[in-house]
C-alpha cells in the first residue's frame, strides 16, 4: 500500500518513519510522546487519529478491515486554506531550508507549529517497505498568520555519513500543525523537496545527472 | 474549513527497528500491510 501510494501519488503523501529503537533521533522521541505511542506500529493521518489499531499487533483482532485507505481517501478530500513551499539549497554537508507557509486570502487566520524533517528514503535497506526515515526533525516557534499573510520559516540541516553516500534519497519535509500540547493535533498543510537541490552537487553533477554535458570519451 | 488548497497528506509511522523490539509478528504485519495494493 504504501509503496503505491507514494509512486502514484507524489505530490499527495508524505509518510515520516519514526524508529523507536535502533534508528532513533530526538525529535523522534518527541513525537512518539506527542503521540502517546505505547504500541507499534501506530499509524496517525494528519496528527489527528492512530488509523492502526495497536492492539492487533498485540493479539486482538484487526477490528479496521479495509478502514485505512478509506481513511485516506477522507482525508485528501477535505481542502485547506495554508500552503507550504519548501526551497532547498546548499553545498556539500550542509543544506538549506526554506519554507513559506501562508494562509490563503479569505481563509482563516491562526497559529500554527512547524516542522522541519529531513528524511532519507529506502533506509534502512533491510526492507522495501522502510520509506522516508527520520534523520534529523526540528519544532520551530509557533508562527501567527493572518488570512492572506505569510511567512518564511528557516532551517539547516548537516548530512549525516549514511545520508552523504545516498544523497538522491534524502528529502525536506515540512509541515504546520497545531500548536497543542499533545495529539490530536491537526496538521493543517504539509510540504517537500527531494533531491536534487541547487547548489548541492551530485555524482558531480548539481541536478544529479549528466544532462546538458558533454561526456568526452 | 475553508479554503480551496489541494492537501498533502502527512503519515506518521512509529515503527521498531528490525533488530530492535519488534516481534516476528509485528514484522510480518508491516510487511503485508506497506505491501498491499491500496
Amino acid at each position: 500500500m504504501l509503496n503505491d501510494l507514494l509512486n502514484q501519488n507524489p505530490d499527495r503523501f508524505i509518510p515520516l518513519f519514526i524508529f523507536t529503537s535502533g534508528y532513533t533521533t530526538p525529535w523522534g522521541i518527541q513525537r512518539d510522546a506527542f503521540y502517546n505511542v505505547t504500541g507499534i506500529p501506530s499509524v496517525w493521518y494528519d496528527g489527528l487519529f492512530d488509523a492502526y489499531y495497536e492492539g492487533w499487533a498485540q493479539g486482538y483482532p484487526y477490528p479496521y478491515t479495509g478502514y485505512m485507505p478509506v481513511a485516506l481517501d477522507e482525508r485528501l478530500l477535505i481542502p485547506t486554506d495554508v500552503t507550504i513551499d519548501v526551497q532547498v539549497a546548499g553545498a556539500g554537508d550542509t543544506w538549506r531550508a526554506t519554507a513559506t507557509v501562508c494562509i490563503e486570502p479569505g481563509g482563516t487566520g491562526r497559529d500554527l507549529r512547524v516542522h522541519m524533517v529531513r528524511y532519507l528514503d529506502w533506509y534502512p535497506t533491510v526492507y522495501n517497505y522502510y520509506r522516508n526515515c527520520v534523520m534529523e526533525g526540528h519544532q520551530m516557534p509557533d508562527i501567527t498568520l493572518a488570512a492572506g499573510e505569510c511567512a518564511q520559516v528557516e532551517q539547516a540541516f548537516v548530512l549525516d555519513a549514511n545520508s552523504l553516500v545516498n544523497p538522491d534519497n534524502v528529502g525536506i519535509a515540512v509541515f504546520a500543525q497545531d500548536p497543542l500540547a499533545g495529539a490530536p493535533a491537526e496538521v493543517q498543510q504539509a510540504g517537500q523537496q527531494r533531491a536534487p537541490f541547487p547548489g548541492v552537487f551530485m555524482h558531480g553533477f548539481e541536478d544529479g545527472t549528466a544532462n546538458g554535458w558533454l561526456v568526452m570519451p | 474549513m475553508s479554503g480551496s488548497a489541494q492537501r498533502t497528506l502527512i503519515i506518521m509511522f512509529a515503527i521498531a527497528a528490525v533488530a530492535g523490539a519488534a516481534t516476528a509478528a509485528e514484522r510480518n504485519v508491516l510487511s503485508e500491510y506497506f505491501n498491499a495494493t491500496w
